[in-house]
């Protein structure tokens, strides 16, 4: 039944909060660039992942120039989307759900789990590892099923993942974290600013009044991109967000 | 009774799937999307341009305050953001059909259609194709469009390959996402 939902645009970042401050050394990305949300590409190590509508494919960087397909092609259901690293996981967002697998063999993505949407919410347990997915829907032929959310997931055992929370959103697409703050590009409705300090009792803290539909924050300055437009704003002070450019790159 | 009960609710159920979209019998027309296509001739062209104009933005990327603003389905547009009060449009790396960039040193990896290319982007102002593979996406990756809900003209593989979707007045369009 999940299916006829026709779900579309799932993004997602995991924020993981250790319980003692381990500086970000997880993964050593040193010589490579930041990607927004909706990336269906990445690099970590010397291994480069790929992701079409349906597979993941991982490339051998051991020769940069030449990347060298490893391992079998990863099919998955059609409607993979986004691709996100963290800390030997890969979080796959698709049409119907977060796939995470296990990358620890980088050349051997291992399933852990597929975690499915508009599914109810499991009993709360201690959070150390939270994920963070946009949800996006269209309006069925079967009726207008109206699932516009973020969804807020345990995912401190990457085996069990399970819902917390949701917020009814407009157009929620991409997001991005840092700290204790998450953006997420919201359609008409702005960028909404959340306060993820405490995962079990986030809350819209701030909205950014730009149509945008990905986002970098990098350290106190936000990078978002609309169809026509790229913004960017100063957050060090979250209650006073204040833009720094809005490039019209229309001709 | 139970007959007529079902076929009545058999045409019902056909009323309810006429209604969808799935058969129409009178045309309707609707905004939607329709593919620019772009022959297969130019199709692998990479190379540096100066500053294009911006038709639609896609994904972002940031390194070394350099910005990478995709430009779907074209390439990417280079940003000097040293200075994020005053974005300086350095130029433009044209790579058809490209949705996705992740840069590792100075080798850009980017999909071209069905391809990976590794591109040499140490001299951004000529960067250059080093290494191509082949049929690592497929064949069926551009016939829709990304990100995108709604109505459609369906892709003709007679007319090309897609090199981005515009946005038109559809008429009967048999393709919805």
């Amino acid at each position: 039944m999940k299916k006829i939902y026709q779900t579309i645009g799932i993004v997602f970042i995991a924020a993981f909060y250790l319980q003692c401050s381990v500086e970000g050394d997880a993964i050593s990305l040193s010589n490579t660039g930041t990607s927004g949300s909706l990336a269906a590409m990445t690099v970590v190590g010397d291994f480069l992942y790929t992701l079409d509508n349906q597979s993941i494919k991982v490339f051998n960087l051991a020769d940069p120039v030449e990347p060298q397909q490893v391992g079998n092609t990863i099919e998955l259901d059609f409607g993979v989307e986004t691709m996100f690293p963290y800390n030997g996981l890969l979080f796959i967002g698709s049409q119907t759900g977060m796939y995470i697998f296990d990358i620890d063999i980088p050349s051997n993505p291992r399933l852990l789990a597929e975690h499915e949407h508009f599914f109810g919410c499991d009993p709360v347990v201690a959070n150390d590892s939270i994920a963070f997915v946009t949800v996006r829907t269209i309006e069925g032929c079967r009726g207008f099923m109206d699932f516009n959310r973020l969804e807020i997931v345990n995912v401190s055992d990457p085996t069990q993942p399970y819902t917390i929370d949701e917020f009814d959103l407009n157009s929620p697409a991409g997001l991005g974290l840092d700290g204790n703050h998450l953006f997420v590009t919201d359609g008409d409705a702005g960028i909404q600013v959340f306060d993820v300090s405490d995962p079990y009792n986030a809350s819209i803290i701030g909205n950014i009044p730009v149509n945008a539909f990905d986002v970098i924050p990098l350290d106190g300055l936000l990078i978002a991109v609309g169809l026509e437009n790229l913004y960017q704003f100063d957050y060090t002070e979250i209650h006073n967000i204040t833009q720094l450019s809005s490039l019209q790159l229309r001709p | 009774m139970k007959k007529l009960y079902l076929l009545t609710s058999s045409f019902l159920l056909t009323l309810l799937l006429f209604s969808c979209g799935d058969e129409v019998t009178q045309d309707f027309t609707v905004e939607g999307l329709r593919p620019v296509y772009i022959t297969a001739e130019i199709a692998d062209s990479v190379m540096s341009l100066p500053p294009q104009p911006i038709d639609q933005l896609g994904k972002i990327y940031y390194k070394d305050n350099l910005l990478y603003v995709g430009e779907r389905g074209q390439g990417v547009h280079i940003l000097d953001n040293t200075n994020p009060e005053d974005p300086v449009r350095m130029g433009f790396i044209q790579i058809p059909g490209n949705k996705d960039i992740v840069i590792k040193g100075n080798l850009m990896y980017a999909d071209n259609y069905t391809d990976l290319l590794t591109i040499d982007i140490s001299d951004m102002n000529d960067v250059k194709e080093i290494n191509r593979v082949e049929n690592v996406y497929p064949p069926n990756s551009h016939a829709y469009p990304d990100f995108y809900t709604g109505y459609f003209e369906c892709y003709d593989p007679a007319q090309g390959l897609v090199m981005r979707w515009e946005t038109a007045t559809l008429t009967n369009p048999a393709c919805k996402r």
